[in-house]
């Protein structure tokens, strides 16, 4: 789960370091361009990371083998990246934790401990506009209060100085006092996390460290439905959705085939839709074995997904992603009330918040609903976070930071439509500029 | 003209599927088969201290609705021995408001889990008089009703599902909750 998230020049973030804390369930708002999708973009560089590839990908694009696109890279690529004109470093960080099953034999029985670790890690990125490069500028990981690694100079002796290729790194050897491990040169076109991950010479600890972190955002997944992609047939075993909603009719037919399940989708999509909906089936509907999903109500009539509405397709998809059988430890959802009716996005809610709260998946989601915000409560709504423009700057604050009263709490969407948090952001923001402007 | 009936709950999200169906009987009891029932979905109280406000009940429920003929506010007792006296300050409150029109409030003793539970056979080990008088029939006795019944993963942790089963034994239910069925439905036959 990701805990924490701050960033610096980055993108429309400027200065000095912007953060927040994330909840199981965080949900965003904020005006058009006020900066949410640039928190995505930050998820996304952090996801590009775990997956081992280099900045010119991360920031770029990668392609496979056969030049299947893998990886579309972040929105405004190098030239973007960096808050500012010319260029500069930026810098992300990020925390997170991970929770492990280990199995313990007492006294002949085999119990089971829950061991949870967390992660602290930044990457500082320098992005060259004359040639289009990005290279690290440092980037350091603690594993609890143990550092993994760093490339800070005050880990590094006075005479490794770093040259434009590679980086000097200290890692831990855990038979060494404080953090005085070896050193070790490596390529600054690559996240130095994912390098140690797989890296023969460093300390197992080191290593071992990079690849729980990885673990704790690899499986991070970033869904922006596209009801074309919803609606289109796919092959039985294509089990995973796609980033639009590729393979639903799979993905669906796979969630089917536990009875409990199916039960449970069904009772969703009645609850959604005005639709008596008794059966989902998955007729084959071209020659290749593709199959689409069909729902069908109780005095027969049946409703394909080709003419199925958007709105009950982008629900089923989220079904399918949060009940399915291989839920991601992360969802990142954009403008996830898209399609679906206001006075049925408690519902969707109630989705989420029943997956976040068995504590497995954790859901971070754009919306400008009014509606959604106005059934969030407690500790979801705590931790529900607004993004404004401030001057040049994007701002984050947490709905919980704001001075909302209780009566408040309970109309938190009414008070999004009316433009009140904006009001208040602004009159805070101007509370903080003359507090960091004030001698001393 | 049909007899049009808003039941007013703390939250609809969740209550809706155990009010609509219970109220809709209670009113055929009570001689009006065929009244239309409809749960208040704005405003959406989400709590006891909010929707035991009469200026919100009275600017925003009950002036919002002029077509309605008969209001019940129909909420948890939660185990508080106030709650009847504060229920009864509402109504009477309301009263000068009403135009002619009926305010009755109710209140589900403890939770509004029990009428599910209510309508079910009890499991082996539990005693009625425990579950009736437990201020969190919901997470206790419903969740495990819910779990034996197979309908936890469903939505509502599957009120709806439960509650359907549990009014076909009307009777028990009846028998168990005296106060909101039985009664309410003799409360509601004298005023109209």
């Amino acid at each position: 789960m990701i805990t924490e998230l701050a960033l610096h020049n980055f993108k429309s973030f400027a200065g000095n370091e912007h953060r927040i804390t994330l909840g199981p369930l965080t949900l965003m708002v904020g005006t058009n361009a006020s900066g949410k999708s640039n928190v995505r973009d930050a998820l996304r560089f952090l996801h590009g990371v775990s997956r081992g590839y280099s900045l010119a990908e991360i920031l770029g694009e990668k392609y496979g083998e056969g030049g299947v696109l893998q990886w579309k890279g972040i929105r405004g690529g190098v030239r973007e990246v960096v808050n500012g004109e010319s260029g500069g470093t930026f810098e992300i960080s990020i925390a997170t934790s991970l929770t492990t099953r280990a199995k313990i034999v007492y006294l002949g029985k085999e119990l089971f401990r829950d061991r949870t670790t967390s992660y602290r890690y930044r990457i500082a990125v320098e992005a060259n506009l004359q040639n289009n490069a990005a290279t690290i500028a440092n980037e350091e990981l603690s594993e609890g209060w143990q550092r993994a690694f760093s490339t800070f100079p005050e880990y590094l002796e006075a005479d490794q100085v770093n040259d434009g290729r590679q980086i000097w790194v200290r890692y831990r050897n855990p038979s060494a006092k404080k953090y005085l491990g070896p050193t070790i040169k490596l390529s600054r076109t690559q996240p130095l996390v994912s390098q140690f991950a797989e890296h023969p010479d460093v300390t197992a600890t080191a290593r071992n460290a990079s690849r729980q972190f990885i673990a704790t955002l690899e499986s991070m997944r970033f869904l922006d439905l596209d009801p074309q992609s919803l609606r289109r047939p796919s092959l039985p075993g294509q089990t995973v959705l796609g980033d639009k909603g590729e393979n639903l009719s799979s993905v669906l037919q796979a969630l089917c085939e536990d009875e409990s399940r199916k039960e449970s989708l069904i009772e969703w999509t009645r609850e959604l839709t005005p639709l008596d909906v008794v059966d989902l089936t998955f007729p084959q509907v071209s020659l290749e074995g593709r199959i689409q999903l069909v729902l069908v109500e109780k005095g027969g009539r049946q409703i394909s997904a080709e003419s199925a509405s958007d709105g009950t397709l982008r629900f089923l998809a989220f079904a399918a992603a949060l009940l399915g059988t291989k839920p991601a430890e992360t969802y990142v959802f954009e403008e996830i009330e898209n399609g679906i009716h206001p006075n049925r996005v408690h519902l969707l809610l109630e989705l989420l918040q029943r997956s976040t709260d068995a504590g497995a998946t954790q859901v971070i989601a754009t919306t400008h609903s009014p509606a959604l915000l106005n059934f969030l409560r407690g500790e979801a709504l705590a931790n529900a976070v607004l993004v404004t423009r401030s001057g040049e700057s994007s701002r984050l604050r947490r709905l919980g930071d704001l001075p909302m009263s209780d009566a408040d709490k309970t109309v938190a969407g009414d008070l999004l439509e009316s433009g009140w948090f904006e009001n208040v952001a602004a009159f805070l923001n101007a509370d903080e500029a003359e507090e960091e402007e004030a001698p001393s | 003209m049909s007899f049009k009936v808003l039941v007013i709950p703390e939250d609809f999200t969740k209550d809706e599927h155990i009010l609509k169906p219970l109220v809709e009987k209670v009113l055929s009891d009570a001689g009006r088969a065929k009244a239309i029932v409809e749960v208040c979905r704005n405003p959406n109280f989400q709590g006891i201290s909010e929707c035991l406000k009469v200026a919100r009940l009275r600017d925003e429920v009950v002036q919002r609705y002029p077509m309605v003929d008969l209001f019940l506010l129909f909420v948890d007792r939660d185990g508080k021995e106030s709650r009847g006296t504060a229920l009864t300050h509402v109504a009477d409150e309301l009263e000068p408001h009403l135009g002619g029109r009926t305010f009755l409030t109710e209140m589900a003793r403890q939770e509004m889990e029990i009428f599910p539970v209510a309508g079910h056979v009890l499991s082996e080990g539990w005693n009625w008089n425990e579950i009736r008088n437990d201020e969190n029939v919901k997470n206790t006795w419903f969740a495990e009703l819910a779990e034996r019944e197979g309908a936890a993963h469903l939505p509502h942790q599957g009120r709806k599902k439960l509650m359907a089963a549990a009014m076909k034994n009307w009777n028990r239910i009846c028998q168990r909750c005296p106060e909101e069925t039985t009664q309410l439905a003799n409360r509601i036959k004298k005023l109209l």
